[in-house]
């Protein structure tokens, strides 16, 4: 099956029936899924196995079982497809006796990318003003920003970062998420794994989240938290005779659970839509001020919280 | 007013005995001996000390078992007296050495771990003589236990009896143990030495054994050149001349000895050796921490 | 060719940076200042066989093994354990071509400082006598040894971190010893190989080196062809496991 969320349309990633196991250690179990231009979010809790999986992607691992193609080509076989793909890896692993200047050029050496592109791609991580110093003395935002760059000269079709955000503060997060977002417009394949939820959240067209190495849930965010039915929605509400309201909705059928709590209303529902026309009626008949209907978990961060910790 | 409450999750703070100084010290000692003899670590970690103890306590074994089955110790027999068997233990503890040095000092600088150490209370003294004792009490027990094994082996067979024995040759014990702390003297500081300004365990291996193997030749030959002072210089040859001083046996031609030298200067060099050593080890650590 | 000598570049660098280059350097002068110490006022016949002693022996017993242990063992090994070995395999290249090219960095780094170790206590002889014949062929016989010890190290370099050890404990154990003690087992022996095209080279070397050489027989051509065949098993096999190993 190739249809759903977990696939993107026009895929240059196809991840079919692929596990992962070491000695007795299941990594990534029976995952299928696809990715395609544009920015992909790729979230779960340590040890999920999303390293593991944007690793067999790159073909530094071997898949146990299922296959991977990456612009039609097994990379493990097919070293060529390398001119197409880059990746940023979580580690630091960089060359600490190199400048960024000159890590940058290894990249585009190894790549047979021209060696102008150098002074581009450290421009584009705001690098420049220390591209001549050796890489040891840099802090982890800055390894980071070279690291993205060394993958950025080579102009991939397809860019994995894994954990790219990682020590760097607001400003270069920020910066950052903007280059990557820019790539997936610009039609690049780009693969964002990540535990910083919000920018995620930010970024990314589409969210694929893997616990204990299976899919666990893949699409739109808000789109994710749709389909978890059987967890109640939690919505806050702030309207004025907050006590009358409280009573009148504890009679709806929709209403799982209200409580008051600092002059607001935290509701539990199983039907979203249908308490977003219930509280707009009751306040108008109530004669109270609505002044915001808020769900509380349709956050990256609580749909994420629910897969995990549902299983 | 905004409200807030506190769950007990069942954290309780430690109560008991806080052990101190002391107590960290002995911790320190314990990982180091762990970490050499790879203990608690996966298994091939423990590979290499295991095959080295084992190929220098197995021929000692060999011979008190036979020893014991022909009911009597015939010095003949023995390929190895106690002198002797330095000369093969040397060798390995060079190589012993060689290895737990960079183990025991370099990870913990290199992984950042020395601020664990520095944040417990633990002086850098401390940490250093931590190690020490550690690689101590392991190349020490390795150069040592096969005379041990061989002494009560002898005083088994020996037909004076057993107890006859021990007290009549009770001095052989500590011969051996003291020509194996010259052993450990000899190699232990240097090696930490090269191991405190190096990053990598392998590379500090590699220019230790370097160092002391060169050592050997260079100096023959320059001896025999009509150098003699150049005799200072055997690395490798000092602890065994102590050894035969020690144990009143001559198992070999060392070069400080062709170079017309007494045993107490070759004393006098490992011991130069060692502090020069040992202070090239402190400042390279307060740096590091 | 570009990435090739990009690789080789920046390997050299990790190999021979900071303090190595220095303590290789002190190393490899020990011969020199042995042979100049050791060849004061001999006769031209003296000189040259006491070149064929002791600086010979420290250059390929001591100098040349502890030198291309360490960079061949360091070169790939090094990268697989500080994870940089994917920033290396992420790329358009032959996995034989990096293996070939870290071999020819461990290569052309060992050869530098061995063969200029060599060639310096060789130099010593042309500085007594004035016969500056012998620096070639001892520069020459480093490099031959040199690429074989640094072919077998960079595979074992790359399974684990203590191939140093291992293989000075080779060196020293079977090298030094076992194979001095069974003549018949001199051709299981990386620096014979050297010494040999040493022989080939300098004939009169036979007198003194014919013991060590036990059942090698003395020849460049021979010698070359041996190390060619060593280096590029090396090679297809280092590039077979950066084609085939998962790295983790």
């Amino acid at each position: 099956m190739t249809a759903g969320p977990a696939f993107a349309p026009s895929a240059t990633i196809e991840v079919t029936d692929v596990s992962k196991w070491f000695g007795q250690k299941v990594a990534v179990s029976d995952l299928s899924c696809s990715f395609g231009p544009g920015l992909t979010g790729l979230l779960g809790p340590n040890g999920a196995g999303k390293t593991t999986l944007l690793r067999m992607v790159c073909g530094l691992l071997r898949p146990s079982d299922g296959s991977i193609t990456v612009l039609g080509a097994e990379p493990r076989r097919d070293p060529s497809v390398y001119r197409r793909l880059a990746l940023v890896p979580e580690e630091d692993a960089v060359y600490g006796i190199l400048t960024a200047r000159q890590f940058v050029a290894f990249s585009a050496d190894l790549t047979g990318v021209p060696r102008h592109r150098v002074a581009e791609a450290i421009e584009v991580v705001d690098l420049s003003s220390a591209a001549d110093r050796p890489i040891s003395g840099f802090s982890k935002g800055m390894r980071q920003r070279a690291k993205v760059a060394a993958a950025l000269v080579t102009d991939p079709e397809v860019l994995i970062l894994d954990e790219p955000l990682n020590g760097t503060d607001p400003v270069q997060r920020a910066h950052l998420i903007g280059v990557f977002r820019r790539l997936a417009g610009e039609g690049k394949t780009v693969i964002v794994s990540s535990h910083v939820l919000r920018e995620v959240e930010r970024m990314a067209d589409r969210v694929l989240a893997v616990v204990d190495g299976r899919l666990a849930a893949a699409g739109d965010v808000a789109a994710i938290r749709r389909a978890m039915a059987d967890i109640p929605y939690r919505v806050r509400i702030d309207v004025g005779s907050t006590r009358r309201i409280a009573s009148t909705l504890l009679n709806e059928d929709v209403v799982g659970s209200v409580r008051v709590v600092g002059g607001r209303l935290h509701v539990e529902t199983t039907d979203l839509a249908t308490l977003g026309t219930i509280v707009p009626r009751i306040a108008r008949e109530a004669d109270a001020r609505l002044t915001s209907f808020e769900p509380e978990d349709e956050s990256l961060e609580s749909v994420f919280r629910y897969l995990v910790h549902r299983r | 007013m905004a409200e807030g409450v506190v769950f007990d999750l069942g954290y309780r703070p430690h109560e008991g005995e806080r052990l101190g100084r002391s107590g960290a010290r002995r911790a320190l000692y314990k990982d180091g001996v762990r970490r050499v003899l790879g203990l608690r670590r996966k298994a091939r970690r423990k590979v290499f000390p295991i095959a080295l103890i084992g190929t220098a306590l197995v021929p000692a074994l060999f011979f008190v078992a036979l020893g014991v089955i022909a009911g009597e110790f015939d010095q003949a027999a023995t390929l190895f007296d106690h002198p002797q068997y330095f000369d093969l233990t040397g060798s390995m503890a060079l190589v012993f050495i060689a290895l737990a040095s960079g183990e025991l000092l370099i990870p913990d600088r290199v992984h950042g771990t020395l601020q664990v150490y520095a944040s417990r209370p633990l002086t850098t003294i401390d940490y250093l003589i931590g190690r020490a004792a550690a690689l101590a009490t392991v190349v020490i027990g390795f150069l040592w236990l096969p005379h041990v094994v061989l002494f009560l082996g002898r005083a088994w067979v020996s037909s004076e009896g057993f107890g006859s024995y021990v007290t009549a040759e009770a001095e052989v014990l500590l011969t051996t143990l003291l020509a194996s702390v010259g052993y450990f003297a000899a190699f232990a500081p240097l090696a930490f030495a090269v191991a405190s300004v190096s990053k990598r365990a392998s590379l500090a291996a590699g220019v230790f054994l370097g160092i002391v193997t060169i050592s050997g030749p260079t100096s023959a030959a320059l001896v025999d050149a009509g150098f003699p002072s150049m005799g200072l210089f055997s690395l490798q040859h000092h602890p065994g001349y102590v050894k035969d001083w020690i144990m009143s046996s001559s198992t070999h031609s060392w070069i400080p000895e062709r170079a017309g030298y007494e045993p107490i200067l070759s004393v006098a060099v490992i011991l130069t050796v060692a502090v020069a050593s040992w202070l090239v080890v402190l400042f390279r650590q307060r740096r590091s921490t | 060719m570009k990435a090739f000598l990009a690789i080789t570049r920046v390997t050299l660098r990790q190999l021979l940076g900071g303090k190595r280059l220095l303590a290789f350097g002190l190393l490899a002068l020990v011969p020199a200042v042995v042979m100049f110490l050791a060849s004061r006022d001999l006769t031209e016949t003296a000189v040259v066989e006491r070149f064929h002693e002791a600086p010979v022996a420290i250059v390929f017993l001591i100098v040349l093994p502890v030198v291309a242990l360490i960079l061949g063992a360091s070169a790939l090994g090094d990268e697989r354990r500080d994870g940089t070995l994917s920033f290396l395999i992420l790329r358009p290249l032959p996995r034989s071509s990096i293996a070939a090219a870290k071999l020819f960095a461990a290569w052309a780094g060992t050869t530098a400082i061995v063969g200029m170790s060599a060639a310096l206590a060789a130099a010593v002889v042309g500085i007594r006598i004035g016969d500056w014949s012998y620096i070639a062929p001892a520069a020459f016989a480093a490099a031959v040894s040199a690429l074989a010890y640094n072919a077998v190290f960079l595979l074992l370099g790359y399974f684990t971190s203590r191939a140093v050890l291992l293989g000075l404990v080779y060196v020293f154990i079977w090298e030094n010893g076992v194979t001095f003690a069974a003549a018949s087992l001199a051709n299981v022996s990386l620096f014979r190989i050297g010494l040999s095209a040493y022989a080939g080279l300098v004939p009169e070397s036979l007198v003194q080196l014919d013991e060590v050489l036990g059942s090698v027989a003395p020849g460049a051509g021979g010698a070359v062809a041996k190390v060619l065949v060593v280096a590029v098993l090396a090679v297809l096999a280092a590039g077979s496991l950066l084609r085939r190993r998962d790295l983790l």
